[in-house]
């Protein structure tokens, strides 16, 4: 117990220590390098007016519009004339500005020397340098909980998933085909779900990734997209489960995957596991979910086939009914 | 009908392409007005049942038009107008009407058809919406018959009845906008409304297991409005959330096939069951605000918040029972009252001072408080026999929940790509009638992430955690006839150890294999009954490579291994455990996956060839154990059959290009499903036949089907 004592305290010393750390740090940033908290280009986002230049490749370099850099760079030039960044009637998006360089820092000193004097080239680039380039202006809507999210904390880059000049998706500039195929790049599990007989309907199209999770930082657990906890998620859609009800399943009110795998499973309704086994987990009363439903039970007991222990307790998420507390109604 | 609807939208549909081809010739340069129209004729053989593959979707004969997309871009206006299987059960359509730096509007329709089976029979009729039921004649001589007689004239009497298809659908109609009102603020306004028809199996019990085929006829109306507007370093959002639940479905009624007249007994044997409705009429609205603030230093700080509150429509209490021989109890009130308020707030904080140290924390806060009155009850009747007086006072549990959950991770990144972080999670929740008032679920994690644009990637985790809960209620669990030694696992006590590495290597360029492994140990070291284990382990390897611009293909294996083990005990004792009649079950699912693609583009500059398959093996096992400690008094139980579930996929598509815009495609499906599955499949629904069962006969069919789509391609 001593032990565990030691581990509940733990999170308060690690803020305390991690605050000190920090405040250390800060403090010595500002002695050392006082100008170090602005290495991304510094674009103005959303002015409808004539933007601010942007960060220049060195003090002395400028901007040599787009003209010039398709000259070597034109399969480039070319994919990024087809998509949103290039419409220039748009004042928000690089092309209305400084077009390649608003990325790529001004290139009148590469265009001189392109041996010597490179420009940002994002393929060689740290994340948190090329996040702080694409969140100049992506810092909003969708994307403004970016920051401390799950995929910018593991160093996931906007170009891990985004490609700005030769995207394969039909929307959001993905670099696959699909999002499931993007999102199956490191979620290789959950892909393989999907392909189970029990799913949502994602592999025909009618669901994607992004129906219930914001990649770019949510305020709920699991990056989910809407509500506050994962229930409130689910119930979104299924809000004939939502309640409130007069008898509630405690379980169902607390998470729906205790009991449900969203993202496929072979069990019917996607359960985690079969009935009776998933139920017995937590139930062994005096009556029968403490039996034992092997194989000689396959023909006889409904516990087994058809809907399981709800064949009789269908109102399992449940009931309104004044005699519903073993949600049987 | 199907061919006449395609026929029209064909015809629709080629008549912009037909008078583009007329007045526009090909050039390179980007036109202001483009599209593509994706069209055809398909057909798809079906050996087994259809039901599961085309479980959400339309493959059937016909014309099709796969998709449509259209763009415009006219007097400052961007406009998109798009449809997917148009005239099919599963088509939708969507636009988007954009004014570039100033207004995005979009609008779309969309039906996602839920197909469960077409070989589902009751002997049962729905005389009204959700009223069910038999003839009298056949009812009467059901409930004079023995059950040795009964029980098979149950199953004959089913056989004869007609066939119908088990289905639902949702049909939803979204639209929104948001206004860039200036450079510094946005407006956003989403509304959508989806409705649900259609019929869902639903178990009905009433001394013979019933399944019956219940309506569904529901209304889901969602409105959110937001206003986002940037000053400075702030950044601010305020939000509006609107969610209206309408069921048109009322109190499922059945008859009981065993008895016509009713009659008070304590056996079940009335004559008609009764529910509220499936779910009852429910809103909930909430208010949210969040604000970010950049601060010095590559920092910033995140606040939210939200209020919300849910009630029920005002759902009435019904009658315990509609039996007319049950004398039904006074209920104290007369309504549900239902209502719950949502409370949430998280605050988070990044910082990195320089390049190599940054911390994330965050607090995290969620009240789920239910408002709704405690009904007490002094009798009850059970399951629709007669009135039970008890001196067991009943009382309902508005379940409440609130949790605190603090995170701190610190980054240190010595490297210029790699980056160790340790970090701790803290969740504490408090909640009301469950085993724990309190629980504390503990986390410890390290991390090594090498990331960037170098040839190796990696991203490990491993965290160890442990969950412990507070204020143990044994007399709670024997309030419900429950065993004081359960422990739900949920919230039961647990220790677990997890660890994710995933890796990818660019050995030469353009070719990446990757690799990943996920195990996890879960042990819940104080549950005498319940679970008691649960672990994984997941492995991958993959490649994807493009040798050369006309070819890109790829290949990945998985294996996934789910074990879980857990205690039940046969005993009538709720506080006396007789540990010899213990008994465990061990849960073993192993799977296989195979994704592969094959691709060749403008083989000659005409042909492209695309080649997909899929594999996907599952394999699952509930083996028993008796005896902890090992004498027992229960017979050895025997492990259940293997349950066997194999989905192959192929496909293989050929485009070739005629001219610049205008393509033709021929494309195949093979699909394949096999199934055993004693719970599921066809052959335990004829295992079954001479029960007490009244059932609808639902089972997953194994199939295999072809499908082959010629297509015309345009684009202009």
């Amino acid at each position: 117990m001593g032990h565990l004592k030691k581990l509940r305290t733990a999170p308060t010393l690690w803020l305390i220590g991690i605050c000190a750390l920090w405040l250390t740090v800060v403090v010595r940033a500002g002695v050392i390098s006082p100008t170090a908290e602005n290495s991304a280009p510094a674009v103005k986002t959303h002015q409808a007016s004539a933007p601010k230049v942007a960060t220049a490749s060195s003090s002395t370099a400028t901007f040599v519009g787009d003209d010039t850099c398709s000259t070597c760079h034109d399969p480039q030039a070319q994919g990024f004339a087809k998509t949103a960044h290039h419409n220039k009637s748009d004042a928000r998006t690089p092309a209305a500005k400084q077009g390649c360089e608003t990325c790529h820092g001004a290139g009148s000193e590469h265009a001189g020397d392109p041996e010597k004097k490179h420009l940002k080239k994002f393929s060689t680039m740290s994340a948190d340098d090329i996040n702080a380039t694409c969140t100049t202006c992506h810092n909003r809507g969708e994307h403004a909980l970016w920051d401390g999210s799950k995929h910018e904390s593991r160093g996931v880059s906007c170009i891990s998933c985004h490609s700005v000049h030769a995207p394969a998706s039909e929307k959001g500039q993905l670099k696959k085909k699909t999002q499931i195929e993007t999102c199956a790049v490191c979620h290789r599990d959950k892909a393989s779900k999907l392909d189970r007989s029990g799913h949502m309907p994602v592999r025909e199209g009618k669901m994607q990734c992004s129906s219930c999770h914001n990649t770019h930082g949510s305020t709920n657990d699991r990056m989910l997209r809407v509500g506050d906890s994962v229930a409130e998620s689910c119930t979104s859609c299924h809000a004939d489960k939502r309640g409130p009800y007069l008898w509630e399943h405690a379980p169902s009110r607390e998470g729906c995957a205790t009991c449900h795998d969203p993202h496929g499973s072979s069990n019917d309704r996607m359960l985690v596991a079969k009935q009776p086994a998933l139920c017995q987990r937590c139930h062994a009363p005096s009556g029968h979910p403490g039996s034992v439903y092997d194989s000689t039970q396959i023909a006889t007991s409904v516990r087994i086939f058809a809907r399981g222990c709800v064949q009789c307790h269908s109102t399992i998420h449940g009931s309104n009914h004044p005699a519903g507390n073993r949600f049987l109604r | 009908m199907r061919i006449f609807k395609g026929i029209l939208i064909l015809a629709i549909a080629m008549a912009p392409a037909a008078a583009n081809a007329q007045t526009k010739p090909a050039t390179d340069t980007p036109a202001a007005t483009s599209g593509t129209i994706d069209f055809g004729a398909r057909t798809t053989t079906t050996k087994g049942q259809p039901a599961r593959y085309e479980r959400f979707r339309d493959l059937g004969d016909g014309l099709f038009l796969e998709t449509f997309r259209f763009s415009t871009d006219k007097n400052g206006w961007q406009i998109d107008l798009n449809a997917d299987h148009a005239g099919r059960t599963d088509q939708k359509y969507f636009g988007t009407f954009v004014r570039p730096g100033q207004f995005k509007g979009n609008a779309s329709w969309d039906q996602i058809p839920f197909l469960m089976s077409q070989t589902v029979r009751t002997p049962y009729t729905e005389v009204t919406p959700g009223v069910f039921r038999l003839d009298d004649t056949q009812q009467l001589a059901w409930q004079n018959m023995t059950t040795t007689l009964r029980y098979p004239s149950f199953q004959t009497v089913i056989a004869n009845s007609p066939v119908f298809d088990l289905k639902s659908k949702r049909h939803t109609a979204a639209g929104g906008f948001e206004y860039i009102m200036n450079s510094a603020t946005t407006f956003k306004v989403n509304a959508k409304q989806s409705m649900r028809t259609g019929n869902q199996p639903f178990g009905a019990y009433l001394s013979t297991e019933i399944e019956l085929a219940v309506p569904i006829d529901n209304k889901l109306t969602d409105f959110d409005a937001s206003i986002e507007s940037q000053h400075g370093n702030a950044l601010m959002r305020l939000g509006y959330t609107g969610s209206w639940f309408t069921n048109n479905v009322g109190p499922i009624v059945w008859d009981n096939p065993s008895r016509l007249a009713d009659k008070t007994d304590t056996a079940n044997t009335t004559s008609q069951g009764r529910l509220p409705q499936l779910a009852a009429n429910s809103t909930r609205l909430g208010v949210n605000a969040m604000i970010s603030y950049k601060l010095p230093k590559k920092s910033r700080i995140t606040a939210y918040g939200m209020m919300s509150s849910l009630k029920d429509g005002g759902a009435s209490l019904i009658p315990m029972s509609i039996n007319s021989a049950a004398v039904n109890p006074t209920l104290e009130r007369s309504t549900v009252e239902g209502e719950a308020r949502t409370t949430a707030a998280n605050v988070t904080f990044t910082s990195r001072p320089n390049k190599t140290f940054n911390v994330i924390a965050k607090y995290r806060y969620f009240d789920y408080d239910n408002r709704t009155p405690v009904l007490t009850l002094r009798a009850r009747v059970g399951n629709d026999g007669a009135t039970v007086s008890t001196s067991t006072v009943y009382e309902t549990e508005p379940y409440s929940l609130k949790r605190n959950t603090i995170d701190a991770d610190v980054y240190f990144t010595p490297m210029r790509k790699g980056a160790l972080s340790a970090g701790v999670t803290r969740a504490a929740e408090s909640r009301n009638d469950r085993i724990f008032t309190d629980v504390v679920d503990t986390t410890g994690r390290v991390k090594f992430d090498l990331t960037g644009g170098g040839p190796i990637n990696i991203r490990s985790v491993y965290e160890h955690s442990q969950r412990r809960g507070e204020n143990l209620d044994e007399a709670l669990l024997i309030s419900i006839s429950e065993k004081k030694s359960m422990r739900h696992y949920d919230i039961a006590d647990r220790d677990r150890d997890r660890v994710t590495v995933l890796g990818s290597v660019s050995p030469i360029a353009n070719w990446f294999v990757t690799a990943s492994t996920a195990i996890g140990r879960d042990n819940f070291l104080n549950s005498d009954l319940g679970l008691r284990d649960n672990n994984h382990n997941v492995y991958s390897l993959g490649f994807n490579g493009t040798p050369t611009d006309m070819i890109n293909l790829g290949l990945s294996y998985s294996y996934e291994d789910y074990h879980t083990k857990q205690m039940n005990n046969t005993g009538s004792s709720t506080t006396i455990i007789d540990l010899s009649r213990n008994f465990s079950t061990a849960g073993d699912d192993k799977v296989h996956s195979v994704i592969g693609n094959f691709d060749v583009m403008g083989i000659g500059s005409k042909v492209d060839l695309h080649f997909t398959y899929d594999f996907n093996q599952t394999r699952a096992n509930y083996s028993f154990g008796t005896g902890d400690p090992i004498t027992t008094t229960l017979t050895t139980p025997v492990a259940l059959p293997e349950i066997k579930s194999d989905l192959t996929r192929a496909t293989a598509d050929g485009i070739f290009h005629i001219t610049n815009r205008v393509s033709f495609g021929l494309t195949y499906w093979y699909d394949k499903y096999a199934l055993q599955d004693y719970t599921l499949d066809a052959q335990a629904k004829e295992a079954r036949i001479a029960g007490n069962y009244m059932l609808l006969g639902y089972a997953w069919e194994p199939y295999t089907a072809n499908t082959v789509w010629g297509r015309i391609i345009v684009k202009w």
